[in-house]
C-alpha cells in the first residue's frame, strides 16, 4: 500500500503534474501543428506550447511554496502590505480611474482605421449584450444558454419596423427593449420551478426555437434571406454613415448600461438577486417574491439584449438568422465567465479579450480556434472565478465613532432592550391575551409517512412557546407548514384569524410571521448588514426605476434600512461585525444573525429553530437574554430547542411532540414531570 | 512508541485574512478521550479539521504517530488511521445508510477486517441496522449522528475526531451518543472531542483544552477543568 502511495503523490506533485501536463498537451497539438514543408516541421511549435505550459506550473508551485513555507512574520508583512496597496487604492479616487478609461474609450478610435474602430463597435456590442446577461446569470444565479434570442428579438424588430412600417430607429430603440423584456419575461415563467441544469435546456431550446422560426417564417421575416436594407439611424438629418459615428453610439449605449446595470446591483433588488442566489428558501422566507424577481432578472437582462439587438440591425442594414446561433449564446456566456461572474470591469474585459484576440489571431487562421480555445482553458484554470473576480461591492457601514463600543474577546450578553437609545424599530404593543397562531388539526403526510398528526396548538401574543419533541418528531415540520414551505395535507392554520394555508412563504412574512432555520440558511455571499437588509426587504417600496435613477425617498429608504439593521445588529450583540461575510462568522454568530435578519421585518411572531444548537453554555445564557429583550419588545416568539436549560428556563409554556402527535402540553413544571414526556424524550438526564 | 498517539506544535491556519488558529500546541495520548471547549469561533472546529487536513495551516506541526501530517491531503490522513465526524454530520443524503457506511470505508482493502467494522457498527447503533435500505437524508437527526460515527468508523480509525456530537440532539439522545462515546474508547480508539455540551464533555474526558481566540488558554486534567472556577463561570454557565 505504501509505495502506491507515494507514486500517486509523486504525480500530485504540481512540479510533476505541469511538466506532465506540457508533455500531453504538445502530444496531443503535435498533428495540428506540423507541418511538413515547415523547418524542422514544425515541432518546436509544440515544445514552445509545452514549455509555457511546464513555466506556468512551475510559477504556480513556486508561489505555493512560497505561501506554505512563510512564517507567520511574513504572512503578517504580507497582509500589512497589502493593506497598504488596498489603502492607496482606496484612496486613489476612483473617478479618476474611470475617467482616463473614458477618455481613452472617447481618443483612441480618431486614431484607427475603418477595420479596427469596427471591431470596437462589435465589443461595444458584446459588453452590453455581457452585462445583460451578466444580470441573469451573475446577479440572479439563473443560467440562460439561449441569450442570444433576445438579442434577435432587438434586431428583427428593428428590421421589420424600419423596412415595413418606416418606424425610425429612435423610435424603435425603446420598442425592442420593451420587447424584448416582455419576451424574457414569458420565458421566465415557465422557467421558474427550474434550476441549474434543467433552466439550461430550456433556455437553450427557446433560443434555438427564436432561431428556427425567423429562419422558416419566410414571409415575415424573409427566412434565410433575412432582411436588407435596413434604414440607418438619422439624427435630425444627420445619418449613421462612418464607422465612427456607431461607435460614439455604443459607447453612449455601453455607458447607460453600465450605469444602470451598477445601480440595479446596488439596490434593494440586487440585493435581492443575491439572496436568491445563495439561498431561495431563506429568501423566500425573508419576504422575497421568487416569481417577481426572477422574472425581473430575466426580463431586465433581455432588454439590453434587445437595445443591442436594435443597434446591430441598424449597423449592418441586413439581418439573418445566421448571426442569432447557439455559439453566440455561449460566446456571451464565456465573456461573462471568463471576465467574472457579477463584476462589472470584469465582465467587460472577458468580452474585450474574447473580441479581441481572435481578430489578432487572424493569421495563425487554422490554428486560431484551437489556441483561443486552449487560452481559455488556461485562464480558467489560473483564474476559475474569471479575470477580475471581485466580490460584489457592498453596503458598508457609515463609520460613527459612538456607534462602536469596545470589544471583547469573551462572549458577551447581550444588552437589554432598555438600554437600546432610540430605538428606530417600532415596539408594537403586545396585545395581550390575543390568539395569535392556532393551528386545527393540522396534518402533513410524506409518501406514506404521517409527519404530523392532527396537531392543536395556540399561540397567545406576548408568550415564550416552546415546541419539543425527539428528533424527527415533526417539530420543523410545524415550522415549516406555518411559514407555508410545506402544505399541509389537511387542517387549517389560523393567524390573526386568517387561514395561511396556501399562502406562499415571502407572503407569510409580510403578515408578520418569520423564522430561523435550523441548518442556518444565511446568505453566506453577503456582508452581515446586507444579511439584515435583505430581511427588511419586503418592508420596503423602490422598484426598477427607483434602483436606476435612485431619486432622495430612495436614497433616504436605504439610509432608514442601514440604520434600523445596525439597530438590530447592536441587539444581537453584532454590531462589530457588521461588515463580515456572513459565512466568516463562527457557528454562534451565524445564529445570532439568523435572528436579526428574521426581526427586521418587524414580524409580530417569530419562530426560531434551535437558536442554542452550537452555543456553549455561556451563550447559552447570552441567548436566554435575548429571547427575554425580544418578547420586550412586543414580539411573540416561540421555539424548538433541545437545550433544557433555555426550554425549561425562559418557557411559560410547552408543547411536546412525538411521531408526529402532541403527547403533552404545559408549564415547564408539569411537563417535567410527565411520565410519556421522560420517556419519549427527556430520558434519566433530568 | 511515543506516548503520545498526537501532537500539535504551534500550529497556525488562515481563512484568508482571518488568522483562526494563533498557534496551537496540544497532546493526545492512546486510548485516551480529550476535549476541546471554548466559545464559539476560538478555533476548536478548526484545530480538528487542521488534522484531518481539511485546513492547512500555514506553519507549526502535527505529529500523528512520528510521521508529520501536516502536508497530507485528507484522505492520505484517512489512511494513516484518522477518521473525523463533521460538524453538522454531513452524511451523503441520498445514499442508503449501508452505502454512507460504505462510502466510510472507501479506501480499505481488507473485505474480511471491514465487514467486522460494519458489524461492530451495527452493534453500536442496531437502529442503522434496521435502516440500513433507507436514503440517509430521510433520517432524523439523531440517526444521522449515528450514521456519521458509524461512517467514520467503517475507516477503523485509532483516532476519531468528533466535532459536536451532540448538536441539536434530543436530551435522551445525547445520553445515548455520550454512551456511545464511552463505548467506542473503550474498544481501544482515541478520541478528540470537541463539544458545546462541556459539561458531559469533561465528564467522559481524561484531559481538557480550553481554547480562546485561537489558542490554547488553559490544558489540564478534565476533572480538575470542572470543577475550576474561571472555567466555570465562562463555559459552564455557572
Amino acid at each position: 500500500m505504501r509505495p502506491q502511495l507515494r507514486i500517486s503523490a509523486l504525480y500530485r506533485h504540481p512540479m510533476l503534474a505541469s511538466i506532465l501536463a506540457g508533455l500531453w498537451l504538445a502530444l496531443l497539438s503535435l498533428p495540428l501543428m506540423m507541418e511538413l514543408d515547415a523547418p524542422y516541421f514544425g515541432l518546436e511549435r509544440s515544445l514552445v506550447v509545452a514549455g509555457i505550459v511546464m513555466l506556468l506550473g512551475l510559477m504556480r508551485w513556486c508561489v505555493s511554496q512560497w505561501r506554505r513555507a512563510s512564517p507567520v512574520w511574513m504572512d503578517r508583512a504580507v497582509e500589512a502590505g497589502g493593506a497598504v496597496v488596498r489603502d492607496a487604492a482606496r484612496r486613489l479616487d476612483r473617478r479618476i480611474l474611470y475617467g482616463l478609461a473614458l477618455a481613452a474609450a472617447v481618443v483612441t478610435p480618431l486614431g484607427l482605421n475603418r477595420y479596427y474602430i469596427d471591431v470596437l463597435t462589435q465589443v461595444g456590442i458584446y459588453v452590453t449584450l455581457a452585462l445583460g446577461l451578466n444580470i441573469v446569470v451573475g446577479l440572479a444565479g439563473l443560467l440562460n444558454l439561449g441569450y442570444i434570442a433576445f438579442y434577435a428579438v432587438g434586431a428583427y424588430a428593428y428590421g421589420l419596423l424600419a423596412t415595413r412600417a418606416d418606424l425610425s430607429f429612435w423610435a424603435v430603440l425603446p420598442l425592442g427593449v420593451v420587447l424584448a423584456g416582455v419576451c424574457g419575461v414569458l420565458l421566465g415563467f415557465p422557467a421558474l420551478r427550474l434550476q441549474g441544469d434543467y433552466l439550461a435546456i430550456v433556455t437553450l431550446g427557446f433560443g434555438e426555437m427564436i432561431r428556427i422560426v425567423l429562419n422558416n417564417w419566410d414571409s415575415f421575416t424573409g427566412g434565410p434571406n433575412g432582411i436588407i436594407d435596413i434604414a440607418r439611424p438619422n439624427l435630425f438629418g444627420f445619418i449613421f454613415t462612418h464607422p465612427i459615428h456607431y461607435y460614439y453610439l455604443i459607447l453612449a449605449i455601453v455607458l447607460l448600461t453600465i450605469f444602470a446595470v451598477n445601480r440595479l446591483n446596488q439596490s434593494r433588488l440586487g440585493r435581492a438577486w443575491t439572496a436568491m442566489r445563495d439561498d431561495e428558501v431563506a429568501a423566500e422566507a425573508m419576504g422575497i417574491d421568487l416569481v417577481k424577481t426572477k422574472l425581473l432578472a430575466f426580463g431586465l437582462g433581455a432588454a439590453w439584449a434587445g437595445l443591442a439587438g436594435v443597434f446591430f440591425a441598424s449597423k449592418m442594414t441586413f439581418i439573418s438568422p445566421e448571426s442569432f446561433t447557439f455559439f453566440e449564446s455561449v460566446i456571451v456566456l464565456c465573456m461573462v465567465v471568463l471576465g467574472g461572474i457579477g463584476s462589472i470591469p470584469g465582465v467587460i474585459l472577458g468580452a474585450a479579450i474574447l473580441m479581441i484576440l481572435p481578430e489578432m489571431m487572424r493569421q495563425f487562421a487554422l490554428y486560431r480556434m484551437l489556441i483561443f480555445g486552449g487560452a481559455m482553458v488556461g485562464m480558467m484554470v489560473v483564474r476559475p472565478k474569471g479575470l477580475l473576480a471581485v466580490r460584489r461591492r457592498t453596503v458598508q457601514t457609515p463609520r460613527q465613532g459612538s456607534a462602536h463600543t469596545a470589544s471583547a474577546n469573551m462572549p458577551q450578553t447581550p444588552p437589554v432592550v432598555s438600554r437600546q437609545g432610540g430605538g428606530r424599530i417600532v415596539e408594537a404593543p403586545v396585545e395581550a391575551g390575543l390568539t395569535l397562531l392556532e393551528t386545527h388539526k393540522l396534518s402533513v403526510d410524506f409518501g406514506g409517512l404521517r409527519a404530523l398528526d392532527m396537531i392543536d396548538l395556540s399561540v397567545k401574543a406576548g408568550e415564550i412557546l416552546s415546541l419539543i419533541g425527539p428528533n424527527g418528531a415533526g417539530k420543523t415540520t410545524f415550522f415549516n407548514c406555518v411559514t407555508g414551505l410545506f402544505s399541509p395535507s389537511s387542517g387549517e392554520i389560523l393567524y390573526r384569524g386568517e387561514n395561511l394555508v396556501g399562502l406562499r412563504p415571502h407572503q407569510v412574512a409580510i403578515k408578520g410571521v418569520t423564522r430561523t432555520f435550523q441548518n442556518i440558511r444565511l446568505f453566506r455571499e453577503m456582508t452581515v448588514l446586507e444579511n439584515v437588509m435583505v430581511g427588511r426587504h419586503c418592508r420596503m417600496r423602490s422598484g426598477v426605476i427607483g434602483a436606476i435613477l435612485r431619486p432622495k425617498g430612495v436614497i433616504g429608504e436605504e439610509e432608514e434600512v442601514v440604520a434600523q439593521a445596525i439597530d438590530l445588529l447592536r441587539f444581537v450583540g453584532l454590531e462589530e461585525k457588521t461588515d463580515l461575510w456572513a459565512s466568516q462568522l463562527p457557528y454562534g454568530d451565524q445564529r445570532r444573525l439568523e435572528i436579526a435578519r428574521a426581526m427586521a421585518s418587524n414580524p409580530s411572531l417569530l419562530l426560531l429553530d434551535e437558536p442554542a444548537a452550537g452555543m456553549n453554555p455561556q451563550e447559552t445564557n447570552g441567548l436566554m437574554d435575548l429571547i427575554y429583550s425580544i418578547r420586550a419588545r412586543g414580539i411573540t416568539v416561540m421555539l424548538i430547542e433541545h437545550h433544557m436549560k433555555v426550554v425549561m428556563g425562559i418557557s411559560e409554556r410547552i408543547v411536546v411532540l412525538d411521531h408526529g402527535m402532541k403527547i403533552a402540553e404545559g408549564t415547564p413544571e408539569a411537563i417535567r414531570a410527565d411520565a410519556r414526556v421522560i420517556d419519549a424524550y427527556l430520558g434519566n438526564a433530568s | 512508541m511515543h506516548p503520545d498517539m498526537l501532537r500539535l506544535t504551534d500550529v497556525h491556519a488562515h481563512y484568508g485574512a482571518i488568522h483562526a488558529l494563533r498557534g496551537v500546541s496540544l497532546e493526545v495520548k492512546h486510548g485516551e478521550i480529550v476535549t476541546l471547549i471554548g466559545a464559539n469561533g476560538a478555533g476548536k472546529s478548526s484545530t480538528l479539521m487542521a488534522v484531518s487536513g481539511l485546513l492547512r495551516p500555514t506553519s507549526g506541526r502535527i505529529i500523528f504517530d512520528d510521521e508529520d501530517l501536516t502536508h497530507l491531503p485528507p484522505h492520505a490522513i484517512v489512511r494513516r488511521g484518522i477518521s473525523h465526524v463533521p460538524e453538522g454530520r454531513r452524511i451523503f443524503s441520498s445514499l442508503t445508510v449501508l452505502e454512507n457506511l460504505e462510502m466510510g470505508a472507501y479506501s480499505r482493502t481488507d473485505a474480511a477486517q471491514t465487514r467486522q467494522d460494519l458489524d461492530r457498527v451495527f452493534q453500536l447503533f442496531p437502529l442503522l441496522k434496521e435502516r440500513r435500505r433507507q436514503a440517509g437524508g430521510t433520517l432524523s437527526g439523531g440517526e444521522q449522528q449515528m450514521l456519521a460515527i458509524g461512517r467514520a468508523l467503517m475507516a477503523h480509525p485509532r483516532l476519531l475526531l468528533m466535532d459536536e456530537p451532540s448538536l441539536g440532539l434530543a436530551p435522551k439522545i445525547v445520553e445515548t451518543i455520550f454512551q456511545v462515546i464511552r463505548e467506542i474508547n473503550a474498544q481501544s480508539t482515541t478520541i478528540l472531542l470537541v463539544e458545546q455540551n462541556a459539561h458531559m464533555a469533561l465528564r467522559v474526558a481524561a484531559m481538557g483544552y480550553v481554547m480562546e481566540v485561537g489558542r490554547i488558554v488553559l490544558a489540564d486534567q478534565a476533572d480538575r477543568l470542572i470543577v475550576n472556577g474561571d472555567v466555570r463561570s465562562a463555559y459552564l454557565g455557572e
